[in-house]
């Protein structure tokens, strides 16, 4: 009798953790909003949370598996604190890699003896219905202490993994337990620079969508967490984004605007997309109903006095993808390059007006700069609310930008 | 649904499609808005969904020359800042039409203007019911501010106007102006920032003591009667216990209903006014319910309590946080529902005990506060007039609670005070004896415990909860075994589990075992069958021996440990 009950306990512990997460349209603003505990503490979670599972053939941990993505890969000052202990010396750990993402690294960090280990690393990666793939390792020891060695294992350069599942198992007879810092995909655990040449560039690291209903059949709105940087620090390196359009059936190219808020406003992007602050400031769903898709660029609050440039620099990257990257390939979205057009607010007109010099859209529109443009910018740039005036934009100047933008919609 | 609550359904849905503008509406995917409305602890951000969700211009009226968002933004408008306070018109005339929903029952209005002294303005509200009958309301006005010749005028209908599904119609007519100024459109008060004196919430507990305590639990007469002489003593007790606003009608204030078709569930979120300090963060508690799609019959119901943490009631929602505590898909898979909420004071980066509520509750801190938030929570989701928002009823029978650490003790008292809770789990509540000063009695744990004015663990063991909950309690690490011989024996009191009592962790194994115990509990007490899927079991002994030994010797180390001197 007691071991059918342990049967049914068991059922539970395997289901229990392969179930998708239901967050909300804002998870990835709130990730790189604020400080989870560790640097990397906020985006992992949302990256990795429910991706991360037991093998039915692991020990048990005796504790959350987040540890194994909290951005700590463990230390040896307190490494009972630090490192994910289990019951036992192995430890198996399956991590979903959706299809659109591109891993171009993984890395394991434990705990081991410092002499004659016995500790040993495997990981396979194994598409959908195929047989897996063992990556090969370079072993590094990072500190050692008392007899202690904390231990990375990272693979060496390959082709980007994607639509699958790695399946890490280690096993260590050194300790009546196995310790495992961390389980880190491309180097997403440390404040150091991404040197790795397998990590840098854009990448997409989180990507959620809904169907809404909207009057002319559905609307889409996908939320995204993009690496734009390479230099090691959370707030500079991640940037939240979404894209919202129009689900059309033919797959026609949709015009695309880009909307970047003030970053120096209290709501973000999040008021662009209706999702906080003043209802005027919605324009990503009206411009949707309008037939186009919309690319709504956020930028993390401990970046929000970051240069213009700086600022720029990740809407070329959040666009960069959105063409060209792993979005792109996997979003099903046609947009058409002719019919760009991008709208900046308040301290963010001068981003835009940075953004748009190489004439890569076709129109440009602001919105309460501090000052009007200069004449030569004046000619390429349409201003929709007085410079410098103080106050909310109007609803009436909030149909007047949704109609400008929206009238670049028409094909040349 | 009776008629009258479906004409209702049909006239607000009417009126939203009326009053939608052409735009794709994002916000309807996302239950987590109330949430994070909160989360900066600004009052605007939380007005946009209690009053700006439902209001909107009017055809009629001038166009406003900022963000509609001005008239509710906590700020009803200042004379030496009137062009960033008021929200300015183009022309005299300013029209607004305010929705209300069936659950909502709105009993006051006030709207405030800049006006010259000497010309009031024409102001009419108007309420149009689901039914198309209009009904004018009579209308006071005051002055608030004064400079010179300019005043901030109040407008005001209510309070007791408890009005029905429809909309309330709001026009102002500026006299000799060109333009019309307004500055808050307020409902019920919300947003006026305007606390009683700090006073008035001393002693509150003594309040509650004399009119209500014990006549409402009899556990609570029981353990009062133990206790010594001593008032204060009496007083934090009664603080803990019950309601620290016994006056205060609970007041549901917003509801919305994202259905999540691929969990074939819905969450419905939902705030509810628990108090009238005049701190937003303390007197709206958000709240969750999530429901499974298939809900037929009465439906079981496990509260789930967070640990301290800025994500909140999302970690449990399974939105957020540790992936063992979201437990609320789950337990929806197998037709059981969940309520989840925002404790105090988390959530919210910049609160505190201190800062938050203790100048309020200096007794119980945020103890009482919480208790209190989940009896009215409960009271509200088991009222019938929840059914037709939630679409299903909750059996009152199967009522229970699981807390992670912060959580557990919230539920380890609700679970012992509120009679409705019949099935209690919680986890990582790992408070020692040893913390308990010596020749403390037994009878003055709980005024003890209610002294939550650190950080301090509070005082007490697991091993007094046991005894407080008497014979059907037990304490185990998870047990595959002990489970079974503890839901098989169960007669008809209630039942408890303590679920790693010795670490702040939960292990994917303990998730389950939690899940196993709802699940058994409530099946066992089920008046009807609980629909939806049942456990699948394991196909072999051999996959489940090593979960059976280390199961063993995690029992055998809590033995020891209870044992140990």
């Amino acid at each position: 009798m007691r071991i059918a009950w342990a049967l049914v306990l068991l059922a539970c512990a395997g289901a229990a953790m392969g179930l998708e997460r239901p967050a909300g349209p804002t998870v990835n603003h709130y990730a790189v909003e604020f400080q989870w505990g560790s640097p990397w503490g906020g985006e992992l979670e949302a990256i990795l949370g429910g991706k991360v599972r037991l093998d039915a053939s692991s020990s048990q941990p005796k504790g959350f598996t987040s540890k194994l993505y909290d951005g700590n890969t463990g230390n040896l000052e307190s490494p009972t604190a630090s490192f994910l202990i289990f019951d036992g010396p192995r430890a198996v750990v399956r991590i979903a890699v959706p299809e659109w993402r591109e891993v171009g690294s993984i890395a394991v960090y434990v705990l081991e003896a410092t002499r004659s280990s016995k500790g040993a690393l495997s990981v396979s990666f194994a598409r959908q219905g195929s047989p897996g793939t063992r990556l090969k390792f370079a072993r590094r020891v990072i500190a050692s202490k008392a007899g202690l060695a904390h231990v990375e294992y990272r693979s060496l350069p390959g082709a980007a993994l994607s639509g699958g599942e790695f399946v890490v198992t280690y096993e260590n007879a050194d300790f009546s337990s196995a310790f495992v810092g961390e389980v880190a995909l491309d180097g997403l655990a440390s404040n150091a620079p991404w040197a790795d040449p397998a990590t840098r560039g854009s990448r997409l690291l989180y990507w959620r969508h809904w169907d809404v209903p909207a009057q002319r059949g559905t609307a889409r709105l996908h939320a995204l967490m993009i690496k734009t940087d390479s230099s090691g620090s959370r707030a500079r390196d991640v940037t939240p984004a979404w894209l919202a359009h129009p689900v059309v059936g033919d797959g026609s190219p949709l015009p695309l605007v880009v909307l970047f808020q003030d970053p120096k406003t209290v709501d973000g992007a999040l008021e662009l997309l209706g999702l906080a602050g003043r209802p005027e400031m919605s324009l990503a769903g009206r411009l949707v109903e309008a037939g186009c898709a919309v690319l709504v660029v956020d930028v993390p609050a401990p970046s929000a006095s970051e240069a213009p440039a700086a600022h720029a620099a990740r809407i070329d990257a959040v666009l960069l993808q959105v063409l060209e990257g792993a979005f792109a390939k996997h979003g099903r979205i046609a947009i058409d390059r002719q019919r760009m057009s991008i709208w900046g607010y308040g301290t963010g007109t001068s981003t835009v007006l940075l953004a748009a010099v190489p004439g890569r859209y076709r129109r440009v529109a602001i919105s309460r700069p501090a000052s009007a443009p200069n004449p030569s910018e004046a000619s390429r740039v349409k201003v929709i609310g007085r410079p410098g005036a103080s106050g909310d934009i109007t609803a009436e100047e909030a149909r007047a930008i949704a109609e400008y933008l929206a009238g670049s919609t028409t094909p040349r | 649904m009776t008629r009258l609550e479906a004409a209702c359904a049909r006239a607000c849905l009417a009126l939203a499609v009326a009053s939608s503008s052409a735009a794709a509406d994002f916000a309807s995917i996302d239950p987590f808005a109330t949430h994070n409305a909160f989360v900066d602890g600004k009052p605007a951000l939380v007005l946009r969904l209690l009053v700006g969700e439902s209001l909107a211009i009017a055809a009629q009226s001038s166009a406003p020359l900022a963000s509609i968002a001005r008239l509710y933004d906590a700020q009803p408008g200042r004379l030496d800042d009137p062009a960033s306070t008021f929200l300015e018109f183009d022309g005299p005339r300013a029209s607004l039409a305010y929705r209300i929903a069936p659950w909502r029952r709105p009993d006051a209005f006030a709207l405030t203007a800049l006006e010259d002294a000497s010309a009031a303005a024409v102001v009419r509200l108007v309420h149009r019911g689901a039914d198309g009958r209009s009904t004018p309301l009579a209308v006071s006005r005051r002055i608030v501010e004064r400079r010179g010749e300019a005043v901030v005028a109040e407008y005001a209908a209510g309070p007791g106007l408890s009005l029905a599904a429809g909309t309330l119609h709001i026009d102002y007519r500026a006299p000799r102006a060109s333009h019309a100024r307004l500055g808050e459109f307020t409902v019920d008060g919300m947003g006026l920032g305007r606390p009683p004196a700090t006073t008035a919430f001393v002693g509150k507990s003594e309040q509650w003591m004399s009119h209500h305590g014990e006549r409402e639990c009899p556990r609570v007469r029981e353990r009062i009667g133990k206790l010594g002489p001593d008032p204060a003593s009496r007083a934090v007790l009664g603080a803990l216990l019950a309601a620290p606003h016994p006056g205060l009608e609970t007041r549901l204030v917003y509801w919305k209903s994202v259905r999540d078709p691929d969990r074939k569930l819905t969450t419905h979120a939902f705030i509810l006014k628990v108090d009238d300090t005049g701190n937003m963060l303390i007197d709206y508690v958000r709240a969750w319910l999530v429901v499974p799609a298939s809900a037929k019959g009465a439906l079981p119901l496990v509260v789930l309590s967070h640990q301290g943490h800025l994500y909140a009631a999302m970690e449990p929602l399974g939105a957020q946080g540790e992936v063992e505590l979201g437990v609320a898909a789950e337990l929806a898979r197998h037709g059981i529902a969940s309520l989840a909420y925002d404790a105090a004071p988390f959530g919210t980066p910049r609160a505190s005990f201190a800062t938050e509520y203790l100048q309020y509750y200096p007794a119980s801190g945020t103890t009482g506060k919480d208790l209190d938030n989940l009896k009215r929570l409960l009271d509200r989701v088991l009222d019938p007039r929840t059914r037709p928002m939630a679409g299903a009823i909750f059996d009152r029978a199967r009522i229970g609670i699981w807390g992670f650490s912060y959580g557990s003790w919230i539920s380890m008292l609700a679970g012992a005070l509120d009679d409705r809770i019949r099935a209690v789990a919680f986890s990582s509540f790992h408070y020692r004896d040893s913390d308990i000063a010596r020749g403390l009695s037994d009878s003055l744990y709980i005024p003890q415990l209610a002294c939550f004015a650190s950080s301090a663990p509070p005082p007490i063991s697991t091993r007094r909860i046991l005894r407080e909950y008497g014979r059907n309690a037990l304490a185990v690490a998870p047990d595959a075994g002990l489970l079974s011989e503890w839901t098989a024996g169960l007669a008809d009191d209630r039942v408890l589990v303590v679920v790693n009592p010795f670490g702040h962790v939960v292990s994917p194994f303990e998730r389950s075992f939690v899940l196993e115990f709802f699940y058994r509990a409530f099946t066992l007490r089920a008046r009807s069958p609980v629909e939806g899927p049942v456990h699948v079991m394991a196909s072999t002994v051999a996959e489940m021996a090593p979960y059976i030994q280390r199961e063993n010797r995690w029992r055998d180390e809590l033995v020891k440990a209870i044992k140990a001197p």
